[in-house]
């Protein structure tokens, strides 16, 4: 028996403006760019923002740091194109390394009381058997930060922004890669926009890997539509954000 | 809602070589020694690593902190005796202490990448309600360790063995002190065998503690077992490495 929040789940297709924020420069886009592509062609305004500078995974040993950088910042422009994405921010925390959780939250804080979303996105924190300490990071500072960001007393890592910022209303926070879904978006008709997104992040993946990704990501899809009336899902857990705290 | 991984479940039976990290000195054992006295009795060769000094449970407190490491280990190769462990090692954290998870993880780092097993034992840190942070901690580290065991970039504890480092495959991890298991070990026939491994923990039990351990460990195995076409049970999950990773 799990009891879910008795609060309405928010609705998504609805959301103006989102903020994505991601551990690695891929993790949207494997997670949730079916939906997300969606949500742009609805006209949304989609903006990303990774947390990790994704150095550990570059498939190529032979690049210097801030040739890698360059190198995974083309196939995320490239990816980001294909979803619809029209800002990218970088937060360049060390790749599966050791970064405070404060500074993390500092700085997220800081880009939604500057970007405003009505919806932000984020990796589940609590997907049992996550092992990247990175996801559960992100995870629960993104969850913090949707939560606080109108009490500017908590600071955010740039004082004129929590200066600046007049309150404004989340709709919702919807958590990708999640084992307990409250919602299975059909993504059947963005499928092969979400794989050509995904196909663009070479320099993290050899040939094969790519493949792997690919075939794991098209199972996926398939399992989590199982009983539903499409054949390809995305699953999330869509929040109000005062579902965030005691259990509500 | 519940989505489980698309992977296939590893098979435990072909392991060859097993580490298994625990936290305090009779976990591996109290959650596993029926499974792990058979995979020793296929020849597997088992390999336990503790990560605390475990000294704060000890329940003679008139002796020395060397004393007391002296009669934990003693109890410590009585068990592995019964078990059939070839090796132990430690790293001597301080039990229910101190430490911090980045240092752990590079002892774990190191320990994988020397010691090359194909499959890992661990305590299941997603275990709802586990309160022991030593649990959690070392649950995590070795599920990072497991996946970062081959980006050598990611350094361990000794940089020598990261340049000597040559990447083999670990089939599984096998979580044990879990809630959600996806595969109960048939124990009947090494019951009274994992029972007596249990009764050599004597520094840290006092006799009635022992009994009533016993007993709830009697309960638990038949509680496991339930549904199952044999009596006693011993509750694992266990995972493709790729299974700790963004919920595939």
């Amino acid at each position: 028996m799990t009891i879910e929040s008795i609060l309405p789940i928010p609705d998504l297709i609805s959301a103006k403006r989102i903020l994505c924020i991601q551990p690695h420069y891929d993790d949207n886009d494997i997670g949730a760019a079916g939906i997300l592509t969606q949500l742009a062609k609805k006209g949304a305004e989609l903006f990303y923002l990774t947390a990790t500078d994704d150095l550990m995974g570059v498939v190529d040993s032979s690049l210097s740091n801030e040739e890698a950088a360059q190198y995974l910042k083309r196939d995320q422009f490239a990816a980001g194109k294909i979803v619809g994405v029209i800002e990218h921010y970088w937060c360049g925390y060390p790749d599966a390394g050791e970064y405070e959780y404060f500074d993390l939250r500092r700085d997220f804080l800081k880009y939604i009381r500057f970007l405003k979303p009505d919806f932000v996105f984020a990796p589940d924190a609590w997907l049992t058997y996550e092992g990247h300490h990175d996801h559960i990071q992100t995870g629960l500072a993104a969850v913090e930060s949707v939560m606080f960001s109108g009490l500017t007393k908590i600071a955010s890592s740039d004082p004129q922004v929590d200066a600046a910022y007049e309150e404004h209303d989340i709709k919702g926070i919807a958590l990708y890669f999640t084992r307990e879904p409250n919602f299975i978006m059909d993504i059947s008709s963005t499928w092969e926009e979400k794989i050509a997104a995904v196909r663009c992040y070479e320099t993290q993946l050899t040939s094969q890997g790519m493949e792997q990704l690919v075939s794991a990501l098209d199972m996926k899809s398939q399992q989590v539509a199982e009983g539903q009336s499409f054949p390809r899902g995305e699953p999330l857990k869509v929040l109000h954000t005062s579902a965030l705290h005691c259990g509500i | 809602m519940t989505i489980e991984s698309i992977l296939p479940i590893p098979d435990l039976f072909a392991a060859r070589r097993i580490l298994c990290i625990q936290p305090h000195y009779d976990d591996n054992d109290m959650a596993a020694a029926g499974t792990l006295l058979q995979l020793a009795q296929r020849g597997a060769e088992i390999i336990y690593l503790t990560v605390t000094d475990d000294l704060m449970g000890v329940s003679d407190i008139s002796l020395s902190d060397e004393e007391a490491a002296r009669v934990l280990k003693r109890d410590q190769f009585a068990a592995a005796g019964i078990i059939g462990v070839a090796k132990q090692i430690w790293l001597g954290y301080p039990d229910a202490g101190d430490f911090d998870y980045f240092v752990l993880r590079r002892d774990l780092l190191k320990y994988i990448r020397t010691l090359q097993p194909d499959f890992v034992f661990t305590v299941d840190p997603w275990l709802t309600y586990e309160g022991h942070r030593d649990h959690i901690r070392t649950g995590l580290a070795a599920a990072e360790a497991v996946m970062f065991a081959d980006l050598t970039k990611i350094a361990s504890s000794d940089p020598e063995v990261d340049s000597a480092h040559q990447q083999r495959e670990i089939q599984g991890v096998a979580f044990y002190h879990t809630r959600e298991p996806n595969y109960i070990a048939d124990i009947s026939t090494t019951w009274e065998q994992k029972v007596a491994a249990i009764r050599c923990y004597e520094a840290q039990f006092s006799k009635e503690s022992m009994e009533h351990r016993v007993m709830l460990l009697d309960l638990k195995s038949k509680q496991v077992a339930k549904g199952q076409s044999f009596e006693r049970g011993e509750p694992m999950k266990v995972l493709h490495p790729s299974a700790l990773h963004c919920g595939i």
